[in-house]
């Protein structure tokens, strides 16, 4: 990737951050003409080049599935995730020692700090959102509305998952809207069995998940070098055949091709500098994480694309006479209402039969099961709102023989033969947004550059506490109709907010400039050529997976911004 | 073959188009350094670890496929137990190993050691019941299978290995067929 050459430091817009809503940002403003700098905090990652390990055969990682002490030391938060810092993506994971934070109350912070941040190793599971996601917030009189419905975001959805590529099947569910599909990829013989007895006995539906992962990619995903997905299921170390969707796989390189993108690493942006004569914000100060050089660098719009809770740190960081408590924070809700999804909550069990059945290709998919709670004519006696669930049909492998009795010759070659099937599947359910739920910058401690840490102060509320119990129950009582046997539930109570890694709402979307940050393009109400259209922006969580609404959202503001910018309304 | 004739073999077979500069790091990859290394670490001491060979051994035999220690399971587990087991975790399994040499189990006859290595075992699930702490059965044979099941011996004996299926497919479980590793 070119690393700015020009000595100049002015653009027409700066994007802060590389990620997910970012480089589609990027991708967006240099497509429609505009100059953009992309400012990534992080190391520079160069698509396929530097996905060290993704051809890498399991015994070439030398620890195999274990975690070393070092990375558990270093990367104490991205390692409550499952410890997943091991020797195939720890690269790709933030140095949690370095990059500190603190927790009032306890907070599992997942981070990336790379070109395309959490993009290389998202869930790609992507769903719209419903009409009811939009309206519930009023209709329940939660929090507060959202300022624009599904029908808004229709056609960006559309425009995003072309371009993006999502391989899933068409099933015209209200609660479920179906997107651009490629072709779906296949359930296996007891996914399709649970199915069946799901419609039949509970009448819930199930659908094969809708992934950002090519199944018949399209011209506009070759023209990138992108070809169809390979079925390694090594999505999280990059892909080499750029097989599923990143900003490092498909708006990046879509932005480098306008000529128009220039992009800068190891840039921590400290504030965002506000001009109070003109009522703008006129560009960023960053400093580089390697030497603690200060750069400043200009533009007419700024984009801002952090990650949520970076996202709004920067803006209370911003202060100024207009600002004293943060650019954008007249509401005193920038850093507020925290959400995620619930995750960490389901059940397993076995499966007799279906032994002459096997699966060729590891699948980088699971099901589907869109929420069925207070949808309809279904009401939750104790909660509001419902939750989804992700998982799946799969045979043991030799990593069974750990629970068995036995060793010797004819242990071993059992283990080389293919075991039970089992079924799992976790809930992910929608977090309410609650204004005590919150982040915000310690007024002593600061990291290594002199920025503020950020501290934690959120907590699953009785809301949440009451689903994820409907979550483990229901998930129990559908394998048991389902028939299958040994099902045993589980709700890790070691689960914070966070570990969703769907952090949202920190600088939330709303009609009254009193009670939001954004406006209904985006816009900073008070500034209104800042645009932040990560998860920070989102008014409520729904249940589904985020990043594809992300995506909408930011193609839609910078269609907004673009054109705000030619009738120079900003 | 290397990786890149193999890829582009694999592609036209296919029918898949994989792009050039996917074709061109392909070609790079088997020269990427990794992140976590992995140092010979020595933890044990070579009576332990020669001891540790044979029980691997027990466990995962030859058969006609390689045993663990031509997988070099032991290599493994000493290399597992330096870098990713807490100092509790390792003096278990040091002491585990060291009360059998305490028994001269290499001197033992091998069903002799089979039916010692069973009563541990017993003795091993019997405390899972009441207690979540692990034991020096636990992580010998948790090792053990994760270093032969994830070696290269092993795999490539043991099961069909696919870097890059290229497809997905639901199939028939037949007789004589390999589980596939990817």
């Amino acid at each position: 990737m070119e690393i700015l050459k020009n000595k100049s430091n002015r653009f027409d817009a700066i994007v802060i951050g590389s990620g997910m809503s970012g480089g589609f940002a990027a991708k967006e403003l240099t497509e429609k003409g505009l100059k953009v700098l992309v400012v990534e905090r992080g190391k520079e990652v160069k698509h396929i080049e530097d996905y060290d390990t993704a051809m890498k055969a399991p015994w070439e990682l030398p620890h195999k599935d274990k975690l070393t002490l070092r990375s558990a030391e270093e990367r104490w938060a991205n390692n409550r995730f499952n410890n997943m810092a091991k020797d195939d993506i720890e690269h790709f994971l933030t140095n949690d020692k370095e990059n500190p934070y603190l927790e009032k109350r306890p907070f599992d912070w997942i981070r990336a700090y790379h070109t395309g941040g959490k993009s290389m190793h998202w869930g790609r599971q992507s769903y719209r959102w419903n009409k009811q996601d939009f309206e519930a917030n009023a209709k329940e009189g939660i929090g507060i509305d959202w300022p624009i419905r599904y029908d808004d975001l229709a056609p960006w959805y559309t425009y995003v998952e072309k371009f993006v590529g999502i391989s899933g099947q068409a099933e015209n569910w209200d609660v479920l809207p179906d997107s651009y599909f490629q072709p779906p990829m296949p359930m296996n013989a007891p996914e399709r069995y649970f199915k069946d007895r799901m419609m039949e006995k509970l009448g819930r539906k199930v659908t094969i998940g809708r992934i950002a992962n090519l199944t018949k990619p399209e011209p506009q995903q070759l023209s990138l070098g992108r070809s169809s997905c390979q079925y390694r299921n090594k999505c999280a170390r990059g892909c080499p055949f750029g097989g599923y969707y990143s900003s490092l796989s498909g708006a990046l390189p879509s932005a480098f091709k306008t000529g128009n993108l220039s992009i800068i690493h190891d840039s921590i942006v400290q504030e965002i500098i506000y001009d109070d004569q003109t009522q703008k914000a006129k560009g960023v100060r960053i400093i580089n994480s390697q030497t603690s050089e200060v750069m400043e660098y200009f533009a007419k719009i700024i984009f801002l694309n952090a990650g949520a809770m970076n996202s709004a740190a920067i803006l209370l960081n911003s202060k100024s006479n207009r600002f004293p408590d943060g650019l954008g924070n007249d509401s005193d809700q920038v850093g507020r209402n925290i959400m995620d999804h619930q995750l960490g909550v389901g059940a397993n069990a076995t499966i007799e039969g279906f032994l002459d059945d096997y699966v060729v290709g590891s699948r980088p998919n699971a099901l589907y099961i869109p929420r069925f709670r207070n949808w309809g004519s279904d009401k939750a006696k104790n909660f509001s709102r419902g939750y989804g669930y992700q998982g799946g049909a799969s045979r043991k492998g030799w990593n069974r023989g750990n629970g068995m009795q036995g060793f010797g010759a004819d242990f071993k070659d059992e283990l080389s033969q293919p075991g039970e099937w089992t079924f799992g599947f976790g809930g992910f359910g929608e977090i309410l947004p609650d204004s005590s739920n919150r982040m915000y910058l310690d007024p002593v401690k600061k990291d290594k550059w002199g920025i503020p840490l950020i501290v934690f102060d959120a907590a699953f509320n009785d809301n949440d506490l009451a689903m994820r119990k409907d979550i483990m129950e229901n998930a129990m009582e559908m394998l048991e109709t389902a028939g299958f046997k040994q099902v045993v539930g589980y709700d890790r109570k070691e689960v914070h907010i966070g570990l969703g890694i769907h952090e949202m709402g920190t600088a939330r979307m709303g009609l009254d400039p009193k009670s939001s940050v954004l406006n209904k393009f985006n816009q900073v109400h008070s500034c209104k050529n800042i645009f932040v259209t990560d998860g920070a922006a989102m008014t409520s969580a729904s249940c589904v997976n985020p990043s594809l609404t992300y995506m909408a959202l930011t193609a839609r503001a910078a269609d907004y911004a673009v054109n705000a910018l030619k009738n120079k309304l900003i | 073959m290397n990786r890149r004739i193999a890829m582009k073999y694999v592609s036209t077979m296919l029918g898949l188009a994989i792009s050039a500069p996917t074709l061109s790091a392909l070609d790079k990859f088997s020269q990427k350094k990794l992140f976590n290394q992995g140092q010979k670490a020595n933890f044990l001491s070579s009576e332990e670890f020669n001891m540790l060979e044979e029980i691997t051994e027990l466990i995962l035999p030859k058969t006609n496929t390689p045993g663990a220690k031509e997988a070099k399971v032991a290599e493994f587990i000493d290399l597992v137990l330096a870098d990713c087991y807490i100092e509790k975790e390792k003096n278990i399994f040091r002491e585990g190993l060291q009360n059998l040499l305490n028994t001269h189990f290499l001197t033992l006859t091998m069903s002799q050691q089979i039916s010692f290595l069973q009563d541990i075992e017993i003795a091993s699930f019997r405390n899972r019941n009441l207690s979540n702490e692990t034991d020096f059965w636990r992580i010998l044979k948790e090792l053990t299978l994760l270093g032969y099941f994830g070696s290269e011996v092993g795999i490539k004996a043991c099961f069909d290995y696919r870097p890059v299926p290229g497809k997905l497919e639901n199939v028939k479980w037949e007789k004589g067929m390999k589980m596939i590793a990817y």
